[in-house]
C-alpha cells in the first residue's frame, strides 16, 4: 500500500472515529427534538418550527423508567380462563347458556355466541407473597408472581388474528403503521454498536400479522425490526459466501472503502461517508450476530434455568435467553413471537402443552434479568392479541376468539410488583373493573420509556401520526 | 484524456465537521451530535425562510402560498373546517367568518382588512395574557416574528383572500427577468435560475458525458448504459453534444425497458402485489395488470386515458379487454381469508382504501382522516368522505375467498389450445350421445317398469299416481318430506332397482316442467332411501332390502348417491347444477331378491334437507339382469367415447385453471345497488345518515354530473378545471428525476404539506404536461431532461453545501440512492446476466430458504429456473407478508397500502446484500468471467471492466487499489485453492477454460467490491 494511501487512511480513521463518537453519543432523549427538525419531514416549514422545537410534542418530558423492552408476544390468543383469570362461577355454570344481556351486539369469529358456557379446565391457587391467583399449569410464572403486574381487564377492537395483532403492535387495524418497537427506536435510538436496535425472534408458527407486526410503516426502514432467524444465518446474508473467509472479505471491504473514500474526496457527498460506515458496521455484525447466537459461553445453570435443552435448536426457551443476550449488548427492543395459542379445539391438552413450552423460559427471563440487576430498567411484556370466549366452541373442549376481556402481564422498572390490575365479570365475559384498552397499554409502555404518547409523533401525509392514534390513557394505577 | 466529471471540476477538501451537511445525514438516522446541531440550525434558518413562503418578497402577498399556511398550521385546529372541534364559532379557513363581526366578543372581526387596530387576530397574537394569547400556550405553537410581519403586511394591504395554493387554478406566470443569462435555455432553467440568483447561487457546470449518459439511462430505463451505447454517445457528443443527447433521450424513451422502469413507481401507488395480504396472504394473479401498466407507459398512454381506464374502464361503452384489465388497479386491495372474518368488514375496508388511494394518488390529499371526523386542516367533511365513498361502494367484489369478479385472460396459445379442445369436446359429446342412443334401447330391455300401488307422504300432501306409472308430488308441500311408494312386485329374482327423477309440471297450464318442486331451485336431495319387501297375504314385518352400491346419472359436488343410503341423515344425493335434465339412480342389491309370489316393494324416500328440495316426479324400474351392463356408459361401444370425453373435460379444466384470472371491478346491477350510510366514528357497525354519491368540492368542475358514478369520478380527476392532478403528477415526475419533488411532501398537497420551492415552475410543468403535451409522460420527461438544470454536475462544493445543503435551489444535480429494483437490475446488467424477457407471471429469483412462513398457507418459494432467475426486479414475486428480502432491505415496501414515495435509507443490512446475497455473488462471478475476457493483461481487463460497470474510465488511483486487491486475493487463493473451488461451486456459469478457479475467484473479489461501490448504488 502506498504511503499516500496510508496517510489518507489515517486521516480518515480519525474522521471516522469522530463520527463513531457522534453516532453513539448523539443517541438519547435530548436528540429527539433535533431529529425532528432535521428529519426533513416538512422542510419548507421547518424554519417556522424551529422556535417551537423546545415545546415539540416529540420531546420527552420525563426521565424514562426503563431503557429497553422485551415483548413476549403470545400470538394466537392464549386462554386467560385457563391461565390468568380464575372464574369459579364459570365452573359452576358449565354447560348453561350465557346471560342473554351479555350477547347484545357481540361479535364472535366462528361460534354462535349463544353457546354453552365452558368451565375453566385448570385449577388456580394463590402464588407468592402477594397471593396472585394463577393457574396450576404456570408453576414457574407463579414463582415470579411477586415481580409481575398482571392486567386482567385488557380489551381489543378486533376479533380476527391478523388485524388484532397489528392493532396490538401498531395501534391500528389498518396496515402501514409503524410498530411499537419502531416507535421506540425512532424515539430512543439504540445503544447497540454492532447489532440492530430492534430484533425479532420467532418460535412456533409464523405470525398472522406477518412482517407488519414489527415493520416500520411510514418511518424510514432504519427503524424496522430485524428478524433474527433461528436456523442458518441469524441475519439474512450475514455469512460470507462459501469459500470466502474473513481475511479475504476484509480485503474486499478495505479496498471498497478506499475506493469510496476516493469518491468522497472528489464528490463531497456526505452520503458516501455514511456508506463507508455501513460496510464497517456490516462487517462487525458478521462477527457479533453469530457470537450472539452461540450459547457456548452460557453456564449449564443458565441453560437449565431457561430450560434450553439443545443450545443450537430453535425454541422459545432459547429465544428467551437470546433476548437477554441482546439486551446485554445494548439492543433497545426485542420482540419474541410465539404463535401457538389458537385453541378452538383440544383446549385442555394444547393450552397445557403451550404452558409447558413457555412457562419456565418466561419466568427464567425475569429471574435472570433480576439476578443481573437489569430488571429495574427493563420492561418485559407477556400477552397476546385477544383472549378466548367463556363459551364453548365445538364439543366441550374449545374456545373462540374474545376481545372483551383478556390478560396481559408486565414486569420491570416503574411498575407495581405482585399487583393485579382490573378484572372481568364473574364469567370472564367483559372487563368490568378498570378496563385497559390496547391503546392504554401502548400509552403506558411509551410512558415507561419516557414518552408522552400524545407527543411522540411523525408527520406523514399531512398528519402527525402516533402509536395510539387519537386514543390511549396511561394506566396510572399500575405505576410504582 | 480525462474527460469525466470528477476530473474537470475542482476538488473539495475534506477537513471540517461542516463537510457533512448534518441535516441530510440525520434523515437516515436519529444519531447525531448535539453540538453540530447548533451549526445546522444556524445555517438552515436563513435558507429556509427565504423559501417559497416568500416567493414574491417585493410584490403583493400570495395568500395561498404565504398566509394560509400560517393560519393552517397555527389556527385551523380550533378555527378550521372541523365543526366538532371549532372554538368561538370562528373559522379562519373561511373569509366570511374571519372578517365578520357577528358574535365576536369585542365587536371586532378577527381580521379587518387594512386595519390592524380593528383586527382581533393582531392583538391576540401579541397578547401576553395566557388566557388571551393566540395560539394558546396549550397548543404549543408559536408564531415567529417573520410570520407576524407577514400577517401585518397582509392585513395592512387589504387582507385579500384566496384559496389554498394547491387548489388555486394553474397560472402562467411571466417568465422571470433573469433569463438574459444564456444558461436559462429553457423555461425550467429560467425559473431555477431565478431561485439561484435570489440565494446568491450559481448553477453548476454541466455534467461530463459519461455521467450524463449513465444518469439518462438510469432515470429513463432504470438500466446502465451498454458499453457500445456509451461509446457511441461519447463519440457523437464530441461532434454535436446537444444532438447526441437528444438522440440518446429519444432512443431511451422508445425502449421497452422504459415501461419496465417507470411502471415500478405506479405499482407502488397501486399497491400492486402478487398476494392478497392479511394472515393467509394467499396468491392472487395480478400480473396481467402489471403488464398493462408497463404497456401503458411504453405506449405513452395519455395520463387522462390512463386515469379513466384504471378507475372506470369497465364502465366505458363497449369496454375492451384492456380497459377491463386496467380496473385491477383498485382490486389490488387486501382481502382477508382468515377463518371467522366478516367479509363485509373487509369489503368496506377495501372500498375505503380505494377512496383514500384515489385521492392520494391523483389529488395529493389525505382523505383518511374524514373517515372518523371532519378534516381539521383541509376542506373535507365526514359527509364529503362518505358521499365520495358511495361512488366506490357499488362494485360486485365483496372480500370473497374466490376474489370474484375476475376476468380470464388467456394467452394466444392458451386461447387456441382451448378452442381446439372445446371443438373436440363438442364432437366427442355428439358421438357420445349418438352412441348412447344406440345402446339405450338395448339396455332398456333389461329393465321392467314397476307399477305403483300406493303412494303416501309423511306430510300428507298429495302424491298422485299418473297413467304412465310415475308418481307425481303436488307442489304445495312443507320444507321437508318423505315419500312412501308401494310397488307391485311380480314373482321373480331381482338384482337392481332404478329410480328415475323426472320433470313434471306443477299444473297443466305451466309452460315449463321442472325437476324439483321448488321453482327457485328445482334441485332435490334424497337424504335417505330405503327399500323393503312386503310379502302379500302374510302379516309378517316388511323385510329390509340392503343396497350394496349405486350409480347415478350425475352427482352434485359433495352430494353423491352414496349419501342416499349411508345411514347418515345429513348426507344425500343431489344434482345441482343439472336441474334442467332428468336423472336416474341405479341401486345394486347386496343379495338377489327372490320373490316367490307376487309381493309389494316399498320405497321410502326421505328428503329431509329442507328448502323444499323435493322430487317432483318419480318412477321405479326393476331388473334381474346378471351380466349385461345396465347403463349406457358401461357398454363397450360407448365406454371408449365416454372415457375420451372425460379426459377432454379434465384437460379443458386444467387449461382453464392455468389461464390467469385477474380480479377486476364490476359495477353492481341497478337492482342490487348498495345503500351508503355514514360510518359513525369510522365504524361500519355504527351506520348513521344515508348519503348519496357526490364528488368532493375541491374545485368547480367543468361538468358536474348529477349522480356521479366511477366514470364521472375518473373524469373529474382529469377535469380541465382540476389543478391538483397536473400539479401532483408533474411534481411526482420531477421527483423521480431530481430525488425530491418541488413540493417535497409528494403525498400531501394539503394545508399540512410542504410548500413548493418553485411554485411558478411547478405550474409551468403542470401545464406543459397537461396542455402542451396532452398528458404525454415521454414528452414531459424529454422537456425536463433536456434542460440545463437536469444536466448539471453533481459535485458538491463548500459554497453550495453552506447555502443549499439539501439542494432545494437545484444548484447542482442531486445525487440520490437508486431504487431497490434498479440496484438489482444494474448488477445483473453489468454482469451480463440480465434477461430481456418482457412480462408474464412473476418469477422467484434465489432467496434464503424458509422465509415464507405464513400461518395458514402452504405456498412455497420455488426458485425459478434458467433465465427467469435473472429477470428485472419488477417481475419478482411480491408477497405482502414476506417481501423479497434484498429489495425490502433497499426500502421497497410491503405494498399493503398505497406508497407515494419510498424514503431511502443507508443501513449495514444493505452492505450485507451486495456483499453476500447469492444473487450478487453470482453476478460478481459472471462479471469476473466477463472482465477477464475484456483484455489480455490485468490492467486492460481492469480498465475495460470498470468502465463497463461504472460507465466511466477508471482513475489511476482506483487501478492501484484494485490491482492491490487482486494481487492479495490471488495469493490468498493460491494458498487456499480449495476455497476458490468451494466459492465457485453452485454457480452454474459457463467458465472460460483458460481461467483457473484461483484466478477467477481472485477476480471475483474485485468485482464484488465494485458491485458494492457507493457510486454504483447512487444516481449520479
Amino acid at each position: 500500500m502506498s504511503s499516500i494511501d496510508t496517510d489518507l487512511r489515517n486521516a480518515r480513521a480519525t474522521l471516522l472515529k469522530r463520527r463513531w463518537f457522534m453516532k453513539e453519543c448523539g443517541v438519547g432523549l435530548a436528540g429527539i427534538a433535533a431529529m425532528e427538525i432535521l428529519s426533513g419531514q416538512n422542510p419548507a416549514q421547518s424554519a417556522l418550527h424551529l422556535d417551537e422545537q423546545k415545546l415539540s410534542p416529540k420531546q420527552p418530558h420525563f426521565t424514562p423508567k426503563v431503557k429497553r423492552v422485551v415483548y413476549i408476544f403470545q400470538a394466537g390468543a392464549p386462554s386467560q380462563l385457563e391461565l390468568y383469570d380464575p372464574k369459579p362461577e364459570l365452573a359452576k355454570r358449565n354447560g348453561q347458556l350465557p346471560p342473554q344481556e351479555l350477547l347484545k351486539g357481540y361479535r364472535a369469529a366462528f361460534i354462535n355466541p349463544n353457546s354453552a358456557l365452558l368451565g375453566p379446565k385448570y385449577q388456580f391457587s394463590p402464588r407468592g407473597q402477594c397471593g396472585m391467583e394463577l393457574s396450576e399449569i404456570l408453576p414457574h410464572i407463579g414463582e415470579i408472581a411477586d415481580d409481575i403486574c398482571l392486567i386482567r381487564s385488557m380489551q381489543s377492537d378486533a376479533v380476527n388474528h391478523a388485524p388484532a395483532q397489528i392493532l396490538m403492535n401498531t395501534g391500528s387495524e389498518q396496515f402501514g403503521r409503524p410498530s411499537l418497537g419502531s416507535w421506540t427506536l425512532y424515539g430512543l435510538g439504540s445503544e447497540a454498536s454492532d447489532l440492530p436496535g430492534f430484533v425479532v425472534l420467532t418460535s412456533a408458527k409464523g405470525t398472522s400479522g406477518g412482517a407488519s407486526n414489527y415493520g416500520c410503516g411510514f418511518l424510514p426502514t432504519t427503524y424496522a425490526g430485524i428478524p433474527f432467524r433461528s436456523a442458518g444465518d441469524p441475519v439474512l446474508y450475514i455469512s460470507n459466501p462459501k469459500g470466502i473467509d474473513n481475511e479475504i472479505q476484509r480485503e474486499s471491504i478495505d479496498t471498497l472503502s478506499q475506493l469510496n473514500r476516493i469518491a468522497d474526496e472528489q464528490i463531497g457527498d456526505p452520503e458516501i461517508a455514511a456508506r463507508i460506515q455501513s460496510y464497517e458496521l456490516a462487517y462487525k455484525l458478521q462477527t457479533s450476530a453469530p457470537e450472539l447466537m452461540d450459547l457456548a459461553s452460557e453456564s449449564k445453570e443458565t441453560l437449565d434455568l431457561y430450560g434450553v435443552k439443545d443450545a443450537k435448536e430453535s425454541s422459545f426457551a432459547r429465544n428467551c435467553l437470546l433476548a437477554r443476550r441482546l439486551l446485554q449488548r445494548g439492543v433497545r427492543f426485542v420482540q419474541l413471537f410465539h404463535e401457538a395459542w389458537d385453541q378452538h379445539g383440544n383446549l385442555t391438552a394444547d393450552v397445557k402443552n403451550n404452558a409447558n413450552t413457555t412457562d419456565k423460559p418466561s419466568a427464567a427471563l425475569i429471574k435472570d434479568l433480576k439476578r443481573l440487576g437489569m430488571l429495574e430498567d427493563t420492561l418485559v411484556i407477556w400477552g397476546g392479541e385477544f383472549g378466548r370466549t367463556p363459551m364453548v366452541q365445538g364439543g366441550n373442549d374449545g374456545r373462540d376468539h374474545h376481545n372483551r376481556a383478556f390478560s396481559v402481564w408486565m414486569a420491570g422498572g416503574g411498575l407495581k410488583k405482585g399487583h393485579v390490575h382490573g378484572g372481568s365479570d364473574e364469567l370472564g365475559f367483559n372487563a368490568v373493573q378498570n378496563p385497559v384498552h390496547v391503546h392504554d397499554l401502548n400509552a403506558t409502555i411509551l410512558h415507561l420509556l419516557g414518552f408522552d404518547h400524545t407527543k411522540l409523533t411523525f408527520r406523514f401525509q399531512g398528519r402527525d401520526y402516533r402509536l395510539t392514534d387519537v386514543h390511549g390513557n396511561v394506566v396510572q394505577p399500575i405505576l410504582a | 484524456m480525462k474527460s469525466h466529471d470528477r476530473d474537470i471540476l475542482p476538488k473539495t477538501v475534506v477537513n471540517t465537521n461542516l463537510k457533512q451537511p448534518m441535516r441530510y445525514h440525520a434523515r437516515k438516522t436519529p444519531m447525531f451530535p448535539i453540538a453540530s446541531l447548533v451549526v445546522v440550525v444556524a445555517f438552515l434558518l436563513p435558507c429556509d425562510t427565504v423559501s417559497a413562503t416568500e416567493p414574491n418578497a417585493d410584490n403583493a402577498i400570495d395568500f395561498g402560498l404565504q398566509i394560509r399556511p400560517i393560519l393552517a398550521e397555527h389556527c385551523f385546529h380550533c378555527h378550521g373546517p372541523d365543526a366538532a372541534h371549532r372554538e368561538a364559532n370562528l373559522r379562519l379557513d373561511d373569509e366570511e367568518s374571519a372578517k365578520s363581526i357577528d358574535g365576536r366578543s369585542h365587536g371586532l372581526a378577527a381580521i379587518a382588512p387594512s386595519s390592524l387596530d380593528n383586527s382581533e387576530l393582531w392583538s391576540r397574537i401579541h397578547s401576553t395574557d395566557p388566557d388571551e394569547v393566540m395560539p394558546p400556550p396549550s397548543a404549543r405553537k408559536v408564531l415567529t416574528d417573520a410570520q407576524k410581519q407577514l400577517l401585518r403586511r397582509w392585513i395592512e394591504s387589504g387582507a385579500t383572500w384566496g384559496t389554498h395554493w394547491s387548489l388555486a387554478p394553474l397560472t402562467t406566470a411571466p417568465k422571470p427577468t433573469t433569463s438574459s443569462n444564456p444558461w436559462a435555455k429553457t423555461p425550467i432553467d429560467a425559473w431555477v435560475l431565478k431561485g439561484l440568483e435570489q440565494n446568491q447561487l450559481q448553477p453548476s457546470s454541466p455534467a461530463d458525458d459519461y455521467t450524463l449518459a449513465r444518469r439518462l439511462h438510469l432515470d429513463l430505463i432504470g438500466l446502465p448504459p451498454s458499453p457500445s451505447r456509451l461509446k457511441l454517445f461519447v463519440e457523437s457528443a464530441r461532434i454535436d453534444r446537444e444532438d447526441a443527447i437528444r438522440d440518446l433521450v429519444d432512443e431511451l424513451l422508445s425502449r421497452p425497458a422504459f415501461g419496465e422502469h417507470w411502471a415500478r413507481l405506479w405499482l407502488d401507488l397501486a399497491r400492486y402485489a402478487d398476494t392478497k395480504g392479511y394472515e393467509k396472504d394467499l396468491p392472487r394473479e395480478m400480473w396481467p395488470y402489471r403488464d398493462w401498466v408497463i404497456q401503458a407507459f411504453n405506449s405513452d398512454m395519455p395520463f387522462d386515458q390512463f386515469t379513466i381506464e384504471q378507475i372506470a374502464g369497465d364502465l366505458l361503452e363497449n369496454a375492451t379487454q384492456s380497459q377491463k384489465i386496467a380496473t385491477a388497479f383498485h382490486r389490488t386491495t387486501l382481502a382477508n381469508d382468515e377463518g371467522g372474518t366478516d367479509d363485509e368488514e373487509y369489503r368496506v375496508s377495501a372500498v375505503k382504501d380505494r377512496v383514500d388511494t384515489t385521492i392520494q394518488v391523483w389529488m395529493g390529499f389525505t382523505m383518511g382522516c374524514a373517515k372518523c371526523h371532519s378534516h381539521k386542516y383541509d376542506p373535507i367533511s365526514m359527509e364529503d368522505y362518505y358521499r365520495f365513498y358511495a361512488i366506490f361502494n357499488q362494485t360486485e367484489d365483496a372480500d370473497r375467498y374466490d376474489d370474484e369478479p375476475k376476468f380470464a385472460i388467456p394467452s394466444f396459445t392458451q386461447q387456441s389450445e382451448l378452442a381446439k379442445l372445446i371443438n373436440e369436446k363438442t364432437r366427442t359429446s355428439e358421438s357420445l350421445e349418438a352412441a348412447r342412443k344406440q345402446v339405450v334401447a338395448e339396455i332398456e330391455k333389461f329393465w321392467s317398469l314397476a307399477k305403483p300401488t300406493a303412494a303416501t307422504a309423511e306430510s300428507n300432501a298429495p302424491l298422485i299416481i299418473d297413467e304412465d306409472l310415475s308418481v307425481r308430488a303436488a307442489v304445495d308441500r312443507p320444507e321437508r318430506d318423505t315419500y312412501v311408494i308401494d310397488l307391485h312386485l311380480p314373482a321373480g329374482t331381482y338384482r337392481h332397482l332404478r329410480l328415475d327423477a323426472l320433470h313434471a309440471k306443477a299444473n297443466p297450464s305451466d309452460a315449463n316442467a321442472r325437476l324439483g318442486i321448488n321453482a327457485a331451485d328445482p334441485n332435490f336431495v334424497i337424504t335417505d332411501l330405503k327399500f323393503s319387501l312386503i310379502p302379500t297375504g302374510e302379516k309378517s314385518e316388511p323385510k329390509p332390502i340392503a343396497i350394496a352400491s349405486a350409480k347415478a346419472s350425475f352427482e352434485q359436488n359433495g352430494w353423491s348417491i352414496q349419501g342416499a343410503f349411508d345411514e347418515d341423515p345429513k348426507s344425500g344425493w343431489a344434482i345441482s347444477p343439472r336441474q334442467s335434465q332428468e336423472h336416474w339412480g341405479i341401486f345394486h342389491l347386496k343379495q338377489p331378491m327372490i320373490v316367490e309370489q307376487d309381493s309389494v316393494l316399498r320405497a321410502t324416500i326421505a328428503q329431509q334437507y329442507g328448502n323444499r328440495l323435493l322430487l317432483h316426479r318419480v318412477r321405479m324400474h326393476l331388473s334381474s339382469e346378471e351380466k349385461s351392463p345396465l347403463f349406457a356408459d358401461d357398454h363397450p361401444s360407448v365406454k371408449e367415447i365416454a372415457v375420451r370425453s372425460q379426459e377432454l373435460d379434465k384437460r379443458i379444466g386444467m387449461l382453464r385453471d392455468s389461464i390467469p384470472k385477474l380480479p377486476i371491478l364490476k359495477e353492481l346491477p341497478s337492482s342490487s345497488r348498495r345503500v351508503t350510510k355514514i360510518h359513525q366514528r369510522g365504524s361500519f357497525l355504527d351506520p348513521g345518515a344515508e348519503v348519496s354519491s357526490k364528488l368532493p368540492e375541491l374545485f368547480t368542475p367543468t361538468l358536474e354530473p348529477k349522480a356521479p358514478d366511477r366514470l364521472a369520478a375518473s373524469q373529474w380527476l382529469v377535469d380541465p378545471a382540476n389543478p391538483l392532478t397536473p400539479r401532483v403528477m408533474a411534481n411526482r415526475i420531477w421527483s423521480q428525476l431530481f430525488g425530491r419533488g418541488l413540493v417535497e411532501t409528494e403525498e400531501d398537497f394539503g394545508a399540512q404539506g410542504s410548500l413548493p420551492t418553485h411554485p411558478e415552475l411547478l405550474d409551468w410543468l403542470a401545464m406543459e404536461y397537461r396542455d402542451t403535451h396532452r398528458w404525454s409522460l415521454k414528452k414531459l420527461l424529454r422537456t425536463i431532461v433536456l434542460s440545463n438544470t437536469y444536466q448539471q454536475s453533481y459535485i458538491l462544493d463548500d459554497a453550495r453545501r453552506a447555502v443549499d445543503p439539501r439542494n432545494d435551489w437545484l444548484s447542482r444535480s442531486s445525487r440520490f440512492r437508486l431504487s431497490a429494483e434498479v440496484i438489482r437490475d444494474q448488477a445483473l446488467a453489468i454482469s451480463g446476466l440480465l434477461s430481456q424477457k418482457l412480462g408474464g407471471p412473476p418469477v422467484m429469483p434465489p432467496q434464503p430458504d424458509g422465509l415464507w412462513r405464513s400461518t395458514y398457507s402452504s405456498a412455497k418459494w420455488i426458485t425459478s429456473p434458467s433465465e427467469d432467475r435473472f429477470r428485472r426486479g419488477i417481475y419478482t414475486y411480491w408477497k405482502r407478508t414476506t417481501p423479497y428480502p434484498s429489495m425490502e432491505t433497499f426500502d421497497a415496501t410491503t405494498r399493503e397500502v398505497c406508497q407515494i414515495r419510498r424514503i431511502s435509507t443507508n443501513t449495514p443490512l444493505q452492505a450485507l446484500v451486495t456483499l453476500n446475497d447469492p444473487v450478487y455473488v453470482e453476478a460478481s462471478i459472471a462479471m469476473a468471467i466477463r472482465w477477464y475476457q475484456l483484455g489480455s493483461d490485468e490492467e486492460t481487463r481492469l480498465r475495460n471492466g470498470f468502465q463497463e460497470a461504472l460507465a466511466r474510465p477508471i482513475d489511476q488511483g482506483e487501478i492501484l487499489q484494485l490491482q492491490n486487491l487482486i494481487h492479495r486475493a490471488r495469493i490468498h487463493y493460491q494458498n487456499h485453492p480449495e476455497a476458490a473451488t468451494e466459492f465457485l461451486s453452485g454457480y452454474p456459469l459457463a467458465i472460460d477454460k483458460s481461467l483457473t478457479s484461483v484466478e477467477l475467484a481472485a477476480w471475483a473479489s474485485v468485482t464484488s467490491a465494485v458491485l458494492s461501490l457507493d457510486e454504483l448504488l447512487m444516481r449520479p
